[in-house]
């Protein structure tokens, strides 16, 4: 049963989004979704779900159709009936038998670390010398 | 540096490489197609190697073992590529194991080709692009930047051909 503390964002298998999205804990697409995806949490995309989009995540599953590059901080899971056109960056990856993939792969803690791409976080706040240093001149 | 293909390996077979146990393999005949013309040929179950009828070249039938570091041109089998645990293969060109390949150790090349399954343990690592129709990587390997398509099996048309 789910844990109803957390809070999961559902697109509906009826539903086409087109645009960014970003969620702070759980997402789980059915649908159909075009453009950006970060989510901190978890990212399930499910068996007939259609998804166009450039994912950053902590951790995702993937039974239905993908095309984008992936980004997962944790892990990143094809299951059998997944179909992943892409570039993939994970720390962890498990494919299971019978997932389809084409793209470039990069797996292991050095890989995300590496990649660039990281779950954004908040920006830091001002320094606080960025004035002192304009009056020392 | 040498390779692992038909004129050194059955010959003379280098250290760290064994060939898989036997009686193993499937009972009676087996059908398996060339790599080096992809012409197929009927062999026995418990065949290692033979000639290629087509271009007349030695081909290795056997699954190739591989249990400590291994630095070659090619690796070419019509079995299986299985590496165990401690195991290194470094590969200057490509590896072409019909069978498919088993790792739980570290493999390193250009381009591998599979007809079958490719699994990669939890201990294993990888680099290299990757043709093969099933991909089964386990949590903790690692891959290198390394372009990965599946499915994509190289035998398909040979397989249909010969139906």
């Amino acid at each position: 049963m789910a844990d109803p503390a957390v809070n999961e964002t559902v697109i509906g298998s009826d539903t086409t989004i087109k645009g960014d999205m970003t969620v702070e804990s759980r997402a789980r697409i059915l649908g159909k979704f075009e453009g950006t995806i970060r989510a901190k949490g978890h990212l399930e995309i499910a068996d007939a779900a259609q998804c166009r989009a450039d994912v950053e995540t902590g951790t995702v599953q993937i039974d239905g159709t993908m095309q984008g590059n992936i980004t997962a901080s944790d892990k990143a899971q094809l299951n059998a009936t997944a179909r992943v056109s892409g570039d993939l960056v994970a720390a962890k990856l498990i494919v299971a038998e019978g997932a389809a993939f084409t793209g470039h792969v990069s797996v292991g803690p050095d890989a995300v670390k590496g990649s660039g791409h990281h779950t954004p976080t908040p920006p830091a706040p001002p320094a606080p010398d960025a004035s002192d240093k304009s009056g020392k001149k | 540096m040498h390779s692992l293909t038909a004129r050194s390996f059955p010959l003379r077979r280098p250290r760290g490489v064994l060939p898989m146990a036997r009686g193993a393999g499937p009972a009676g005949p087996r059908q398996v197609f060339c790599y080096h013309c992809d012409h197929p040929l009927t062999v026995g179950a418990m065949a290692m190697s033979t000639n290629c009828p087509g271009c007349n070249k030695p081909i290795i039938l056997e699954d190739i073992v591989v249990k400590s570091y291994k630095a070659v041109f090619n690796v070419e089998t019509c079995g299986k590529l299985i590496v165990k645990k401690g195991g290194r293969v470094v590969a200057q060109k490509r590896i072409v194991a019909h069978a498919g390949i088993e790792s739980d150790g570290v493999i390193q090349c250009k381009t591998a080709i599979t007809g079958s399954h490719v699994r990669l343990g939890k201990k294993s690592e990888w680099r290299g692009d990757l043709r093969t129709p099933t991909l089964i990587v386990e949590p903790g390997a690692k891959i290198q930047t390394s372009h990965f398509s599946v499915p994509d099996d190289p035998l398909e048309h040979l397989k249909k051909n010969d139906q």
